[in-house]
């Protein structure tokens, strides 16, 4: 439903994108999730054929976004940060603008409008003026003038960004409802929760490039590097670690409190065995012993301080070779 | 750009744009803001003037100097008819900016709307409710004042209402551009003066042809004054463009870009390469003529016009008997003969003309969009015609005067002159030409830096030859034509 190859974007000297390859299959939601600045919203403004690639291309429901902007448009809804609202209009009188623009008859567009406003818990707000709503109102009427002609990909370039806690969780709500339906939808956002709860799959983004993709838990495994154990003893440890650190050299050993430790091994089917019976034998009995499944968080957190300390690198050796 | 394919795309079209200003339209009459001062100028402030309109009248009367009373009539009728069009710089200065700034700006260029749909819904919506009030304030003025002091003529009414229409679109044309140049409502108003200063001078010359009667001055003015409006439209639909309204600070003027690039393209840099040092520069700039052909084939037919018109003039304006003895076949030999002292100083001679008239022709046809290089191309030429056709009246053989004074050297001098002029034509029209993917800056300095390749490479050493040539072989060919 929608793929892209090879995306870059290039403003004068400067590249927000640097060759982003992904796609989202109908039915599907990926969440573009990177750091502000990170290159979702070119991203997302050239899914929807608002810029032009400098080079790649991306297909939108089969139609090339630079060959066929006009069937691209057509096959889109996109809300933004701001939901951008005409606020002396009514709720209904901006989805006749907008229905029209698509080429939907009044009595269509007015059928279609009670409906989604019903939908999303505002048919009372059909006959106000915008400009009263509430933020998280704003929004929803964003994403119902977005989903007016029925497209089949939605674009969410950041929906709950400026939003309140409230608001945030109410266009959340109206997010997973459209789920229901077969769309593919790509929704952008710095926000782990919100990418963890809704997407089914998650492209990290950062200084314009893919640094990692899957679901939340392909991330997990993918990202975390060997597996985190934690050990509880039913007594203080009293020995030094690097006696564990001899014993064990595969395995790299951090002490949390007197009474607990924490470990990666890359097996832990063969270490943690080992490692219970030689703490036995030290005379330490083992209360607990755990695997830290790590945050989403922290695998987005590393990763991206990852990238950003090897594009340090890169540009102190730059400057080591100018 | 065609911006229409066929009659169904234009009507779709047209209901687009419609769509666009008449929300635009809706938007504007429910802001109080801009609906009380309409509202005002257009009962109020024609109201007023009526009163001053018969006011003065009395008052010059008294002096005996009715006629003055009289001519100021159609002036104030121009002020009536002005003020509320004046709000159409305000709505169309934030026409685009606006929208930007209250973020509602990318959920529309999300749609199907194409760039110049957009762009002339807007320009439509700015125009219309200030114009309409403007219709009413004259209807209004020009009813009380046949009232109070006496019918207005009605050649100064209609001059007004196109007038008051004309300067509407060209403010908002031109507001239109600024505004979706723009990063922010305060830079658009910024540059506003850009637009209110030259209209204010418009307005006075106006006033004074209005005062002093002189009604075909004025619609040769407004004939020149809709030209313009219709470039600044031209210009706005080109250089619309939906990525550069988000995609970039294009208030940040990157000066060392300039330079940078047009070194590149001069250089070749940025072409695909035909082989590298002077061969390989000379083959690329070769390739650039292929890109000339439009304004080749356009000149050509110009220089075929410059033609006829200097035989249709010389049949028109016959030379007096004395001239055309001079240009007996005979005469012409005397005349070379006059000039043989100077024939070691004429490639000099030539060539410099030759090179401010290039000069003249990039500085003019900068400001008129090229215009004044075509005229400046078919200049010579017009003139060679008028003197070949005066030979022909006193019956000499026009063929052999052009094939002995002419031909030796313009088969170098006109190919040459034909390719720097397109160059230099299409660098100038490329502000109202289309886009394509490259920015309104980028194609003006590429152009540019084409016609200095093609200037450098080919015009300047081929304008030498031609210099040469008519130095030193026309005058050979003419003493053996005519000697």
């Amino acid at each position: 439903m929608i793929e892209t190859r090879d995306l870059v974007k290039q403003y004068d000297d400067f590249e927000a994108v640097k060759g982003i390859t992904f796609s989202v299959e109908e039915g599907e939601l990926l969440a573009l999730l990177g750091p502000n600045g990170a290159g979702k919203t070119s991203t997302i403004r050239m899914v929807s054929s608002i810029l032009a690639p400098t080079t790649g291309q991306v297909l939108v429901n089969g139609y090339d976004t630079v060959e066929s902007p006009d069937k691209v448009r057509r096959s889109i809804g996109m809300i933004t940060e701001q939901p951008g609202l005409y606020e002396r209009m009514t709720g209904m009188e901006y989805l006749l603008f907008y229905g029209r623009l698509y080429g939907m008859p009044n009595q269509q567009i007015k059928e279609r409008g009670a409906e989604l406003y019903r939908r999303f818990g505002m048919e009372e707000a059909v006959d106000r003026r915008l400009g009263g709503f509430s933020k998280g109102m704003k929004q929803k009427a964003g994403l119902i003038r977005a989903m007016l002609h029925n497209p089949p990909v939605l674009l969410l370039d950041e929906p709950t960004s400026a939003m309140d806690p409230h608001s945030a969780r109410q266009v959340r709500a109206s997010i997973q409802e459209l789920r229901q339906d077969k769309r593919a939808i790509i929704l952008t956002t710095h926000n782990l929760n919100e990418a963890e709860k809704l997407a089914d799959r998650i492209a990290i983004i950062n200084d314009g490039k893919i640094v990692a993709k899957g679901t939340a838990d392909e991330l997990r495994k993918q990202l975390s590097g060997d597996r985190l154990m934690e050990v509880t003893a039913d007594r203080p440890i009293r020995f030094p670690l690097e006696k564990l650190s001899t014993a064990f050299p595969e395995m790299i050993f951090d002490m949390v409190d007197e009474t607990q430790i924490r470990f990666r091994s890359n097996n832990p089917v063969e270490h943690n065995p080992n490692l219970i019976r030689y703490l036995g034998g030290m005379g330490v009995g083992i209360v607990m012993l755990q695997e830290i499944t790590p945050s989403l968080e922290e695998i987005y957190l590393s990763i991206v301080k990852q990238e950003d300390a090897e594009l340090d690198g890169q540009g102190s050796k730059e400057n080591e070779i100018v | 750009m065609r911006l229409f394919k066929d009659p169904a795309d234009l009507r779709h079209s047209l209901y687009m744009i419609m769509v666009v200003a008449r929300r635009e339209v809706k938007d504007t009459m429910r802001d109080w803001r801009l609906v009380f001062p309409i509202a005002a100028l257009t009962l109020l402030f024609p109201g007023i003037m009526t009163f001053v309109a018969g006011w003065m009248t009395q008052l010059v009367e008294s002096y005996n100097a009715e006629l003055i009373g009289e001519r100021s009539l159609p002036v104030l009728l121009m002020v009536v008819g002005f003020f509320p069009t004046s709000f159409s710089l305000v709505i169309a200065l934030e026409a685009f900016v606006g929208e930007k700034e209250r973020k509602s700006l990318e959920p529309l260029l999300a749609t199907p709307l194409t760039n110049h749909q957009l762009f002339i819904g807007k320009l439509l919506a700015a125009v219309l409710p200030p114009v309409m009030a403007s219709y009413v304030g004259i209807a209004t003025y020009a009813l009380g004042v046949t009232f109070v002091v006496g019918p207005i003529d009605s050649q100064s009414i209609l001059l007004v209402v196109v007038l008051t229409t004309i300067q509407a679109f060209l403010m908002v044309s031109a507001s239109v551009i600024v505004s979706s140049q723009t990063t922010s409502t305060r830079a658009a108003n910024m540059l506003a003066s850009f637009i209110i200063v030259p209209v204010s001078i418009l307005l006075q010359g106006e006033a004074f042809l209005l005062v002093f009667e002189n009604y075909s001055a004025l619609w040769w003015m407004l004939f020149f004054v809709a030209i313009i409006t219709a470039i600044f439209i031209r210009i706005g639909i080109q250089i619309f463009n939906r990525e550069n309204l988000l995609g970039r600070n294009i208030d940040f003027l990157n000066v060392r870009w300039v330079p940078r690039f047009f070194a590149k393209r001069f250089t070749g840099q940025d072409m695909a390469g035909s082989g590298s040092g002077l061969l390989g520069w000379y083959r690329q700039t070769f390739g650039l003529v292929k890109e000339l052909k439009m304004p080749m084939y356009v000149l050509s037919l110009m220089f075929i016009l410059a033609c006829v018109a200097g035989v249709v003039a010389a049949f028109l304006f016959q030379l007096p008997e004395e001239y055309l003895l001079g240009l007996r076949s005979a005469q012409t030999r005397e005349n070379i003969s006059v000039m043989q002292d100077m024939f070691t100083q004429l490639p000099v001679f030539i060539f410099s003309h030759n090179m401010r008239a290039i000069l003249i022709l990039v500085l003019l046809g900068s400001v008129t969009f090229g215009v004044s290089s075509v005229l400046i191309y078919m200049l010579p030429w017009a003139v060679i015609a008028f003197i070949t056709a005066q030979f022909a009246i006193v019956g000499e053989n026009p063929f052999v005067f052009v094939g002995a004074t002419v031909l030796p050297h313009a088969w170098v001098e006109l190919p040459i002159l034909l390719l720097v002029t397109a160059a230099a034509l299409r660098w100038q029209a490329s502000i109202i030409a289309p886009p394509g993917r490259r920015s309104l800056a980028e194609l003006w300095v590429q152009h540019a830096a084409d016609f200095f390749r093609i200037m450098v490479g080919y015009g300047v050493p081929l304008f030498l030859i031609a210099a040469l040539l008519e130095s030193f072989l026309t005058p050979m060919v003419i003493g053996w034509v005519y000697g």
